[in-house]
């Protein structure tokens, strides 16, 4: 029995000993949960000097997932031909209705964007939430203006997340920093109601801005890498987002007619002044994959000439423009305007066009004709003989992603408050700002003096620029105003920002029939929500483009 | 005394043998235990003959009823704790001190594996005597005493539920780098998918089916024990230093050589013993002792050399549709006004593209009507181009890439029994070279120490050691470098191809498909990685038997992989285009996984009369400890160096760490009631880290009875010589993956936080409800039936439930569903011919799963793997099976189409009419399938307004079934990964000194998706595209392949390509039956007086028999991120490494 109790004591003690302890209390020392991400308030600014970059990089740039290759495929800024991230469905004609059936072919790229902004309002307004009860408690983050610095970033992050949502989501769920965190999904609204959230986060954030009376030097920043903002630069910024949020939004020409372009004008001429470029950094997350994908791969990415053709004067797309599309080839582009490369045969431009790797706009150059050999391949109709610079750039000279990535061109900006003037009538104030890229980038024969009317064509006779097709086949003519700032635009914008291209064309009435005009809510939200998936576009369809100006 | 040693050995097991003691050499024996903690071979030199003076000798033969001798057969006397073996003559000596030859009665017992054990009563005098014993077939293996899943040693004959165990004996070809191939095919309910062929990597095992839908982390392989020890989960870190698995294990590490028996425990009621890890059954593996290794040392040394290669081949197309000049010689390039003013040679191309000092091939001309997955042809060449151009010269890339590689498998075990000690010692080195040029595969070396020591009359420790070294060449030789550019690879290319500084060509592909024409030799040439493991396993026992009813034993184990890599360019990598690769790149990563587990238990039984009972209790505690870190960057500043500080920018850093514990205490009873009536209760209280607060524990157990009914007095059917009903009702548990509980903010590039999982402390285990009923049979003496019927339920699947975005968190990990599990087994074992000398046996399997999600409490979804286009290709719903695949359908009967157009669909003249491929296409009416060329109808369109479903359709091309109101693609069920059954059938013959065994086994009823075929239709390389011996009726242009053009926009979907999605043309169905293993051996017996020599030849995977097209229907993504977890459930053949064809010639001999 003495055998029998040792051996038992010993077992009991062991037992004690281990059940003593909370053994199974674990942590996870690899993610941080909420509580470490606002704990100080460090961390709580942190979030608003994230806010940015993932706004407009980790959601739409870090790859190419998302729906920049088909917002730009849609438009025509780009044309690849193969069917990663659904390019080639969009880029179609006639154009297809966006299949948002379960397991679409695309649903991961029309998830993504809308996944990324709608979460990121929710990380926002959490963070403007704590924000306020860290103040509220007579803390500080620093300072006043450091306060207000983080909290009208906060609304203006805010608001860049769902007026991105309302530009290409029919619908979306608007979270407001008091929104509470547990409880009823937040109820899915149309994109009009989005977009209204949206501006009236960022007149929040301008609010906000314009409160720091004193101490101001605090409210400079370095939150968009390579952009130094202070207040008055972060107050400009704020309203040509509100310019570009405004204007963008609108689906049809009707809506774009009906923008309050009073308030377009006001914004945007109270907007930037210059380019606001991001430097491209891998380590710092700022990244453009997209672009640099679209150059990389073979078939992903090429300059379609259905637009940007109207800068010819040759005659060469007019010939185009009368071939039966599916036997289009690419053709020579001549033009005076100097960001096209000159010459009457392909060598010659490929020579005019200067060394391979040419920094985009040094040369006065945007457009390169590359050599033949490095064509390439895709449907001819919707290939060319030209590279842009902008990714050229990116992808060859600065080997991936690095470099300048202009975000919000000033051009845009300015042709947003010029074709305010135009609808408003004041051709001389719209007639000036298109003629700061028109004259100083293009070379091209200024429209101030030379255009008095709405429907006056643009100066340069049989050379103007651009020459609009009449008819979806030709001929073409020398253009207006509009057309003049229409151009301005996509070759200002080319490869800037969100959609540009898509946004614009869309109010213009210049999508191709049948062209999708927003992107449904991703059949994932809907299957979370209980609800029925639903496509939208295609030929015929309710919210697809109807033939438009040019008849395409 | 008597009846505690008695009962001890009676219900005792392999492991529990361990403890059988020789009291009477204890004391010498302890000064032995140093020596043995030593070293092995110091402990091989003190092997000595016990002395015999005075000494009772009691010796005999061990041989078949048939005369044949057994040789490893246990001879026992179970009162005075003495066990010998026989030798290879079946002979058996037992050598009893004087001092314990009292004359006292004794049974002396014999037994051997496969054979009914007998028994005879001696007396224990002084002086020799003989005892031989000649033991019958077992064939039911009634007398298999199995210790995994029980509370104590049980034999099969007693035991309420399936627990499957077998020796050595039965699996007579070593798994070739893994032990678990060696079990395939050869017990029901067992799903063995050996799913990537990659020397080193492991197969995937399910038994009795899935239990989670959603495996991710965790996988849903069993628990794996060896000697006790419960393995940690591999460490695998890969090159961004994420740990790619925690929970299950690994047996990639162990020599497969060790091995002595292999026990599995299929379903939860067997499991229960294991708890909360359990619920996917549990796989136990017991190396070999010297326990019965006799006196003296006993050697083994055994060498395997042989070649390993891919059976099947890719069917490439050796024609295309590029223009050629009227040579036949050349091709015509793009451009031009006259389209074939400018011709190039195909290889001379590739040659100029290459033969250049710099790191970038240059571009390639454009080939006229070269087109593919990344060049489009318009629709006038997609419907009027046909691939009838032979390529002047053809390769074939893959048989390039493969070479036959090495197979060399040796090893080396000394095992003894000297007194109270006891031990084994082995060594062994293994290289599988593979079958790719350039790799070298896998190599493992490997040493074993294990050894008892008895102590004192009570006390019994045992020690079980464990090392290898494993070496793994190409972490990423298949899927995204190896086998996808061969499948993107035209037959005229030439792999080999060298250019004028000797280099291979980086770009061996000139077309223009993409940057991806990259020369995989060329790659696996230059770039560097290696993988290396090291691994040490161990276990500590000691047993206390203090009294005659009471066992005590506490039990301390200790698994550990160290894991480290590197995985580089070298600067001035070559590539097709520039990439980062040329500036150099390189990541170290390094980790370990380390699991401790120490148990305690107590086991106490007696008898009433009939009635026996035993009562058993346990406690255990487990920790499992991963870390993990990769350390990298890029634009190396000099060539040749692996150090990280050769690094200058795009530095990459990152680190993991993960705890998980555990703890289990166990209650159980057993009784036993004359021998006929069998009941098992167990209660198991669980407690895991893995779970918040107040969820961290809970209860699992069983209930379970056996009746042998033909032990009943009143039994009546005399051929039915044997029969037991059984029945068991037990539960068993899931844990999540370790991040389930946490609320998780990710920290991405820059430092940005975005919320991911929003975390959920109310998380439960998953819980696997079975019952399991059975009979097992032994008919007429000669024929074993085993039959199994299980039916689990797993509640509370762990599933992440997909939040409204505008939650902020992508998921929560929630308890949100059913699966369940309905499992046939049936196993029978005939021993078609028995004599001396002569043996032939066969044994058939068959099992049948079918696996149903029953309940799902969130919206249905799709799943599938992280792999390329494969993320969600199954799709999850309530009441509908498990692992169905969901995609396009091309039309295959007039009935699929919609009402009017069935009517027009059929025979000859009819609208629409059946191809050779078996796809209803549109003819037009009165028109024939060779109209298309004879009356020039290619370019016929039918409009969307006069076809069904409103899509237009090309002539003679694919119909897409389309949602009748959306006119989407619709997403139909094409069909199960799943098998729905599988058989297997062994056989094993010998005659005198030959030896014939062979295994096939098949799967029916499963799917496969055969991606690479489905990319190779975009890239116009399958043999399926050649049209050049095609009739008029069955020669298809490029675009049925590929894009129809109008029909679908030239959207890619509509053609076979069909955007790389899953649809029924290229999902297919992937029944096989595959001769698994082959050996051929003849013992030689001496040679010159030396070794008793056996020389043999093995084959593995030697012969598929299948329909499916593609390497292998053996196949499945295993990549970390598969929604499944398990490479038998994700049925993808993406590019994986096929399965490995090995014939080999073995030597072996001992002495």
């Amino acid at each position: 029995m003495r055998k029998l109790a040792t051996g038992l004591v010993v077992v009991l003690a062991t037992i004690v000993a281990v059940a003593c302890k909370d053994v199974l209390a674990v942590n996870n020392p690899n993610n941080p949960n909420v509580a470490q991400v606002l704990a100080t308030a460090t961390d709580i600014e942190a979030v608003f000097a994230q806010g940015f970059l993932q706004v407009g990089f980790t959601g739409s740039g870090v790859h190419t997932n998302n729906l920049s290759p088909q917002l730009n495929a849609m438009s025509l800024e780009n044309y690849g031909n193969v069917a990663n991230f659904d390019m080639v469905y969009r880029a179609a004609i006639p154009r297809k209705f966006i299949d948002n059936s379960v397991n679409n072919s695309g649903s991961d790229v029309h998830y993504n964007d809308f996944q990324n902004m709608q979460k990121l309002s929710r990380t926002i307004a959490n963070a403007i939430t704590a924000l306020d009860n860290f103040t509220g408690a007579g803390n500080t983050l620093g300072s006043t203006a450091q306060n207000a610095r983080a909290r009208a970033w906060g609304f203006f992050e805010l608001g860049l997340a769902l007026g991105n949502t309302a530009l290409f989501y029919d619908s979306a769920a608007v979270v407001y920093p008091k929104t509470p965190t547990i409880g009823p999904a937040q109820p899915l609204v149309g994109h009009a109601d989005v977009m209204k959230a949206a501006l009236g986060d960022l007149d929040s954030a301008l609010a906000i801005a314009r409160s720091v009376t004193t101490n101001t030097t605090a409210f400079t920043s370095t939150w968009i890498n390579g952009a130094s903002t202070d207040q008055a630069t972060f107050i400009r910024i704020v309203r040509s987002y509100q310019a570009r949020f405004r204007a963008g939004v609108a689906r049809t020409p009707a809506e774009r007619a009906a923008v309050d372009w009073n308030q377009v004008i006001a914004d945007a001429t109270n907007g930037i002044t210059s380019d606001l470029v991001v430097q491209l950094s891998i380590q710092a997350g700022w990244q453009q994959r997209e672009v640099t994908n679209a150059y990389r791969y073979q078939g992903w990415g090429d300059v379609s000439m259905m637009y940007l053709g109207m800068a010819d004067t040759s005659g060469a797309y007019d010939a185009w423009l009368a071939t039966p599309m599916i036997n289009r080839q690419p053709f020579l582009l001549q033009t005076p305007d100097k960001r096209w490369p000159s010459g009457g045969d392909r060598a010659t431009q490929n020579t005019a066009s200067g060394g391979a790797n040419g920094v985009p706009g040094s040369t006065g150059l945007y457009f390169r004709n590359r050599p033949a050999g490095e064509d390439p391949p895709g449907d001819p109709w919707g290939s060319s003989f030209y590279d842009h610079f902008r990714f050229r750039y990116l992808t060859v000279n600065n080997s991936d992603n690095a470099g300048p990535w202009v975000e919000f061109s000033k051009a845009e900006n300015d042709l947003l408050a010029a074709e305010g003037y135009i609808r408003k009538g004041d051709i001389a104030s719209a007639a000036t700002l298109i003629d700061k890229t028109r004259v100083a980038n293009g070379k091209l024969p200024p429209l101030s003096g030379a255009v008095a009317t709405a429907t006056d064509p643009v100066p340069g006779g049989n050379a103007c620029v651009p020459r609009v097709p009449v008819g979806p086949s030709g001929p073409t003519a020398c253009g207006n105003i509009m057309e003049a700032l229409k151009y301005e635009y996509r070759v200002e914008t080319y490869f800037t920002g969100y959609g540009q291209w898509f946004q614009a064309e869309r109010g213009w009435g210049d999508l191709i029939e049948g062209t999708p005009l927003e992107f449904p809510v991703p059949y994932q939200e809907m299957q979370v929500r209980l609800r029925p998936y639903y496509n939208l576009g295609g030929v015929g369809q309710p919210d697809a483009a109807t033939k438009g100006t040019y008849g395409f | 005394m008597r009846c505690r040693s008695l009962r001890r050995t009676e219900t005792g097991s392999a492991s529990r043998a361990l403890f059988i003691s020789t009291r009477e050499t204890n004391t010498m024996s302890r000064a032995r235990v140093v020596a043995v903690a030593l070293g092995a071979l110091a402990l091989l030199g003190t092997g000595g003959a016990v002395a015999q003076a005075q000494n009772a000798v009691i010796s005999g033969k061990v041989t078949t009823d048939f005369g044949q001798p057994i040789e490893g057969a246990n001879v026992y006397i179970t009162e005075m704790s003495i066990s010998v073996r026989s030798d290879a003559s079946g002979s058996f000596t037992i050598n009893i001190p004087a001092a314990r030859t009292d004359g006292r009665q004794a049974n002396l017992r014999a037994r051997a594996f496969g054979r009914a054990p007998a028994v005879r009563l001696i007396n224990i005098t002084p002086g020799a005597q003989t005892v031989n014993f000649a033991l019958k077939e077992d064939v039911n293996r009634l007398a298999e005493v199995v210790v995994t899943g029980v509370t104590a040693g049980t034999e099969q004959k007693n035991l309420p539920f399936t627990v499957a165990h077998i020796d050595q004996s039965e699996m007579p070809v070593p798994g070739a780098t893994n032990v678990l191939t060696q079990l395939a095919g050869k017990v029901p309910g067992v799903e063995i998918v050996q799913a990537s062929g990659r020397p080193g990597s492991a197969p995937a095992v399910l038994l009795r089916g899935p239990k989670s839908i959603n495996g991710s982390g965790r996988g849903q392989d069993p628990l794996y024990i060896v000697d006790g020890v419960i393995l940690n989960g591999g460490i695998g870190v890969n090159q961004l230093g994420t740990a790619l698995a925690l929970q299950g294990g690994t047996l990639a590490d162990i020599n497969p050589a060790d091995i002595e028996s292999v026990e599995v425990v299929e379903g939860a009621a067997a499991a229960s013993l294991y708890g909360s890890r359990a619920a996917n059954g549990v796989i136990s593996i017991t190396t070999k002792s010297g326990r019965n290794a006799g006196s003296g040392i006993h050697y083994n040394v055994r060498t395997e050399y042989g070649g390993s290669d891919i059976e099947h081949t890719f069917p490439y197309s050796g024609y295309s549709m590029l223009m050629m000049d009227e040579t036949r010689t050349r091709f015509c390039t793009a451009g031009g006004a006259q389209p074939c003013a400018q011709t190039v040679d195909f290889g001379e191309e590739a040659r100029r593209v290459n033969e250049l000092a710099g790191v970038v091939a240059l571009p390639p001309v454009l080939f006229r009507q070269d087109f593919g997955i990344s060049s489009a042809a318009k629709p006038p060449l997609l419907r009027n181009l046909y691939e009838v151009n032979a390529f002047p010269i053809t390769y074939n890339p893959l048989n390039q890439m493969i070479t036959s590689g090495n197979f060399v498998n040796s090893s080396l075990d000394a095992s003894g029994n000297n007194g109270g000690t006891s031990y084994f010692v082995s060594g062994s080195s293994l290289w599988q070279e593979g079958a790719i040029r350039s790799l070298q595969g896998f190599k493992r070396n490997s040493v074993r120490v294990n050894v008892d020591q008895n102590v004192g009359n009570d006390w019994t420790f045992g020690a079980r050691t464990y090392y290898s070294r494993a070496w793994q060449d190409g972490g990423n030789a298949e899927q995204g470098t190896g086998f996808f550019n061969l499948t993107r690879s035209p037959a005229a290319v030439n792999l080999l191809a060298t250019d004028n500084q000797g280099r291979l060509y980086v770009r061996s592909n000139p077309l223009n498909q993409g940057s991806q024409n990259y020369n995989p030799l060329y790659y696996f040439e230059n770039r560097r990685q290696s993988d290396l493991d090291d691994r040490f396993l161990g276990n500590l026992t000691a047993r206390y038997t203090p009294t005659g009813w009471l066992d005590l034993d506490a039990n301390g184990s200790f698994d550990r992989t160290n894991s480290s890599g590197l995985f580089m360019f070298d600067k001035g990598f070559r590539t097709t285009s520039v990439s980062s690769d040329n500036l150099g790149s390189q990541t170290h990563y390094a980790g370990y996984g380390q699991s401790f587990n120490t148990s305690l238990n107590g086991s106490a039984h007696h008898s009433w009369g009939n009635l026996t009972a035993r009562y058993t209790a346990r406690y255990l505690y487990e920790q499992q400890d991963l870390y993990s870190e990769a350390l990298g960057g890029t634009t190396l500043a000099v060539a040749g160096l692996t150090t990280a500080k050769d690094a200058t920018t795009g530095f990459n850093e990152n680190s993991t760490t993960q705890s998980i514990r555990s703890v289990g205490i166990t209650n159980g009873l057993t009784a036993d009631w004359k021998s006929r009536y069998f009941l098992d209760a167990l209660v198991r209280r669980d407690g895991s880290s893995l779970f918040g607060r107040d969820n961290r524990w809970a209860n699992y157990g069983r209930a379970s009875a056996a009746w042998r009914i033909s032990d009943e007095p009143w039994w009546f059917i005399s051929p039915v010589n044997d029969l037991k009903f059984r029945a068991s009702y037990g539960t068993a548990g899931g844990r999540p993956p370790f991040v389930a509980q946490y609320e998780t903010y990710t920290i991405g590039t820059g430092g940005s936080l975005s919320p991911n999982t929003e975390g959920n402390p109310n998380l439960r285990p998953e819980t696997t409800y079975e019952t399991e009923i059975g009979a097992d049979a032994e008919i007429l003496h000669r024929y074993g039936l085993n039959l199994t019927l299980a039916h689990d339920i797993t509640k509370d699947q762990i599933l992440p439930v997909p939040l409204p975005a505008s939650a902020g968190f992508n998921q929560v990990w929630t308890n949100a569903g059913t699966l369940d599990n309905k499992t046939i087994e049936l196993s029978l074992n005939i021993p078609i011919l028995q004599r001396r000398n002569l043996g032939w046996s066969a044994r058939f399997n068959y099992d049948r799963t079918i696996t149903m999600i029953t309940q799902l409490n969130e919206a249905p979804f799709l799943y599938g793997t992280d792999y390329q286009n494969s993320g969600t290709i199954f799709y999850a719903q309530s009441g509908y099976p498990y692992a169905e695949f969901y995609g396009r359908k091309f039309v295959k009967s007039c009935a699929e189409l919609p009402g009017p157009f069935e009517a027009q669909c059929g025979g000859p003249g009819s609208a629409f009419q059946k191809n050779s491929d078996g796809l209803i296409v549109w003819v037009g009416q009165g028109n024939s399938l060779g109209d298309g060329i004879k009356k020039n109808l290619w370019n016929a369109v039918l409009p969307g307004s006069q076809a069904p479903w409103g899509g237009q359709l090309n002539w003679g091309t694919p119909i897409k079934v389309r949602d009748p109101v959306t006119g989407s693609s619709a997403n139909m069920y094409l069909g199960s990964a799943l098998p729905k059954f599988r058989v297997s059938h062994s056989e094993t013959f010998n005659y005198k000194r030959l030896f014939v065994y062979g295994l096939i086994d098949g799967a029916f009823g499963q799917y496969v998706w055969n991606q690479a075929r489905a990319w190779s239709f975009g890239d116009f390389q399958d043999r399926e595209e050649d049209q050049h011996s095609k009739s008029v009726e069955d020669a298809k242009p490029i675009g049925y392949y590929w894009r129809q053009g109008a029909a679908d926009a030239g959207i890619g979907i509509g053609g076979l390509y069909d955007a790389l999605g899953v649809n029924n043309v290229n999902l297919e169905k992937a029944n096989y039956a595959k001769i698994r293993e082959v050996n051929v051996s003849y013992n030689w017996g001496p040679v010159r007086g030396v070794g008793d020599w056996t020389i043999g030849v093995i084959g593995r995977n030697l012969k598929t028999f299948t329909n499916y097209t593609g390497y292998d229907p053996e196949v499945g993504v295993t990549n970390a991120g598969s929604t499944s977890g398990s490479g038998a459930v994700n049925g993808v053949d993406a590019y994986q490494f096929p399965n490995l064809r090995t014939f080999s010639l073995s030597l072996s001999t001992r002495f």
